[in-house]
């Protein structure tokens, strides 16, 4: 699931300053389920909004998927959009990016900074576990990915900054590398860790490449 | 490896206890292990037991003596350290004679005693300021078992009973001796100074209701004070965290309880009638009734104590059982030495502004004008406190704890009295909007019941009815705003209903302080300037976590005031419980 974090609020003001009639769109997937975009954020950011600019009209709204532009296109949500001078997008960066294609005369300004995809550890705390590399290696690494979850992505861990099992870049946080040879010495395969993982092709994620995948 | 000092019941039930994890040696310094309980009779009337479990020691003793763990050296005192004293209890005696004897020395002779009469002395040594003060809480039971007993082995037995009040739970035995004609109840305390050892027989004085009494017995049987040590408990700290926990358990650690409204309203309201009638100089009457639990009785003394400490004339009136003060006796002092007056009523009969009664113990008939009357308490109230009495209230609405008491009956009247609880029913039910669910799962993680799982069919959540406490926690967290709850007005005091202990106009009650969401918060300071929102004690939250995550929701609408530009303390967050005294209404 996508992960995001809400912009400070100064950011938010200054991106809506100009316009005087706002729509928050939240959105009912990621969003809520990860407690960013969902009604009950809508609702708090525009009691915010609605005090820091009195003689502003703010309003909220949530579709089921800003990335689909069947919910988008939907009657209701199309009256709002083209009412409101500007959308504040709650979603992931997709959402605004979905709204001004289908809509090319309105304006969209994301509120949030989408981080990563990751999953709920436990309620309300999540955790990146996908890099978006478009290599996965999870096979090797007994399930485990390194990409995401080394501060240096290291392929053939663990480095030297490893310390009773956590990352010297934050002692909050695991070191996946202890993670996976304890994975490996539960199941009795240690001996498979002793291979290298080859260099793989970065050129399929990350960066710089236009990525479409066609399920037709 | 443990050491027990001690092969009574105690010290071999801990044994057994202990010996999944660790070798045990139990000494005994007598040539057998059994302790106290070893002398104890079968009390059962031909084919009836009675249920005093003596016999439970020989299976005790024979599980103990199979399993491999625990070694057994008897005929030899230990001495060193680090040890776990289990050496038993002491009698307090207050004398003893030939034809005077403990209940114990009854027991070793098999209950058979020479001649006809036999008197039975309740409470020899306790409640007594010069041996014990406290009941031994054992002593009316095994009294009324061994009465039975005796005659059901000699029909021709008469026998009295001397007592203060039965503190005894076990009423068919009860019943039945109440009921023959050859066992007489005598409420009363014979001085020991007036029992004299005869050539044969002792002679006593004593009074009653009747006046001044002498009277011959054959056999005076005591019912001993009964003392523990107190180091005996003490080890159970030291011992692994299974073991703290169960002493948690059985030491009926205080928790702060919030009350029920019944209580309350003799608390809160008694005093506040106090105050109004302080000045026409009339007394406050606070009324007890034959079931009057310990816990109501120990509130209402301590309420009249404070409100003879406003100087107002205050009178407890208790019903002919007796002051169900159990283990607070102290209070009861403390009340009469302020001058709290006590009258043991018969033949009540109450008015508007005045009660009229028999008063039992100088039986003349008094009148009392009364300011205010604190009556009995309730129906449900009576259950709860007499299920408080029992140790048997957790923090948590509908779970009881059950099984503290070591002998079986305490154990089945425990949880008979868990069952006829009034089931607390919660005045609101979430529900949920199953258009609007997103599945996120945030209400199935934080229901503190339990009680909410994912329809698969429907694609929503669902909130089982049954398990539904109505704490709102899921309402307050559900980000897509599905689960429907109270609605929604504005004020600018928002209290647990089991944190605060009235309605007050400016306060609105929530059913728990977690079902209080942020943006509610926020209006309200917009709205009011202010906020504030009163959370149970920690340990006190009905709904596990409710205070906690009220604390978050506190804390995440204080950060958002801040970006705001506001000052954060304008959301307050108190913790209160119902059973303070002094509050104020926010």
């Amino acid at each position: 699931m996508i992960v995001a974090e809400r912009k400070e609020l100064e950011e938010i003001k200054e991106m809506v300053e100009p316009y005087d009639r706002i729509l928050i769109l939240g959105c009912n997937t990621c969003a809520t389920i990860r407690l960013y975009g969902g009604e009950k954020e809508c609702e708090k950011l525009s009691i915010e909004l609605g005090d820091v600019f009195k003689d502003k009209k703010i309003s909220y709204k949530v579709v089921e998927r800003q990335c689909e532009q069947e919910f988008l296109e939907d009657e209701a949500v199309k009256k709002e959009i083209e009412e409101n001078d500007c959308v504040l997008s709650m979603s992931c960066s997709i959402g605004p990016q979905t709204v001004v294609e289908i809509y090319p005369n309105s304006i969209a300004v994301p509120a949030q900074n989408t981080s990563f995809i990751g999953r709920a550890v436990e309620h309300g705390i999540f955790q990146e576990r996908c890099a978006l590399c478009g290599d996965c290696i999870i096979d090797e690494t007994f399930g485990l990915c390194p990409i995401a979850r080394c501060a240096k992505s290291l392929m053939n861990g663990p480095c030297g900054g490893s310390h009773d099992g956590k990352c010297e870049v934050d002692p909050e946080r695991d070191c996946v590398w202890q993670l996976i040879y304890d994975r490996a010495s539960r199941l009795g395969r240690i001996d498979d860790l002793l291979g290298i993982i080859e260099v793989k092709d970065w050129s399929n994620g990350m960066h710089g490449t236009r990525k479409e995948v066609k399920h037709v | 490896m443990v050491v027990i000092k001690g092969g009574g019941v105690f010290g071999l039930s801990l044994a057994l206890a202990l010996s999944g994890e660790e070798k045990v040696k139990i000494y005994e310094k007598e040539d057998e292990v059994g302790g106290i309980v070893r002398f104890l009779d079968c009390k059962a009337t031909g084919d009836k037991c009675n249920r005093c479990n003596a016999c439970l020691l020989d299976d005790l003793i024979e599980e103990v003596k199979k399993n491999e763990n625990i070694e057994i050296i008897t005929g030899c005192e230990f001495e060193g350290e680090d040890v776990i004293d289990a050496t038993g209890y002491q009698l307090v005696s207050p004398l003893e004679s030939e034809d005077v004897i403990t209940a114990l020395d009854f027991e070793k002779a098999k209950g058979e005693v020479e001649g006809r009469k036999i008197a039975f002395l309740m409470c020899a040594g306790s409640r007594d300021e010069h041996y014990q003060e406290r009941c031994s809480r054992v002593c009316c039971t095994y009294v009324l078992r061994e009465a039975n007993k005796l005659l059901d082995s000699d029909p021709e037995k008469k026998i009295a009973i001397f007592y203060m009040d039965i503190r005894s739970d076990q009423l068919d035995v009860y019943d039945r001796l109440k009921a023959d004609e050859r066992v007489r109840f005598i409420r009363s305390r014979i001085p020991y100074q007036e029992i004299e050892q005869l050539e044969k027989g002792v002679r006593v004085k004593y009074e009653d209701e009747g006046g001044i009494k002498e009277e011959k017995f054959d056999k005076i049987v005591l019912a001993p004070g009964i003392t523990g040590k107190d180091q005996v408990f003490d080890i159970t700290e030291t011992m692994k965290s299974g073991f703290a926990l169960a002493y948690d358990l059985l030491g009926k650690k205080e928790i702060k309880l919030p009350i029920k409204e019944g209580e309350r309203q003799v608390l809160a309201g008694g005093k506040h009638e106090i105050e109004t009638e302080k000045g026409e100089g009339k007394g406050v009457v606070y009324l007890l009734d034959d079931r009057s639990s310990s816990f109501e009785t120990r509130e209402k003394v301590k309420g009249a104590i404070e409100a003879r400490n406003e100087g107002v004339d205050v009178s407890v009136l208790y019903p002919k059982k007796g002051l169900n003060l159990k283990g607070e006796e102290e209070l009861y002092k403390e009340a009469q030495s302020m001058g709290v007056k006590f009258f043991m009523y018969g033949d009540l009969n109450l008015s508007e502004d005045r009660v009229s009664f028999r008063d039992i113990l100088s039986g003349r008939e008094l009148e009392l004008e009364y300011g205010s009357m604190i009556p009995p308490s309730g129906e449900a109230e009576k259950r709860e406190s007499f299920a408080r009495d029992l140790g048997l209230l957790t923090p948590r609405k509908n779970v009881f704890l059950v099984g503290g008491d070591l002998s079986t009956d305490e154990q089945e009247r425990d949880a008979k009295a868990a069952l006829i609880m009034p089931i607390d029913e919660p005045l609101y039910k979430a529900k949920v909007d199953k258009d609007k669910c997103a599945l996120c799962l945030t209400c199935v993680r934080l229901c503190p019941h339990d009680c909410i799982d994912i329809d698969y069919g429907e694609e929503a959540a669902h909130v089982r009815e049954q398990g539904c406490f109505g704490c709102g926690i899921c309402y307050s967290n559900c980000p897509a705003r599905a689960i429907e709850f109270v609605e929604e007005e504005l004020f600018s005091t928002y209290a647990c209903e089991n944190a605060f202990p009235r309605a007050d106009p400016g306060v609105k009650l929530i059913p728990c302080s977690g079902s209080m969401d942020e943006a509610t918060l926020l209006r309200s300071v917009l709205r009011f300037g202010s906020v504030k929102l009163i959370a149970c004690y920690n340990e006190n939250c009905k709904n596990y976590d409710g205070d906690e995550r009220a604390l978050l929701t506190v804390e995440s609408t204080r950060r958002i005031l801040g970006e705001m530009g506001y000052n954060k303390d304008l959301v307050e967050f108190v913790r209160k419980s119902k059973r303070e005294v002094n509050h104020d209404s926010g």
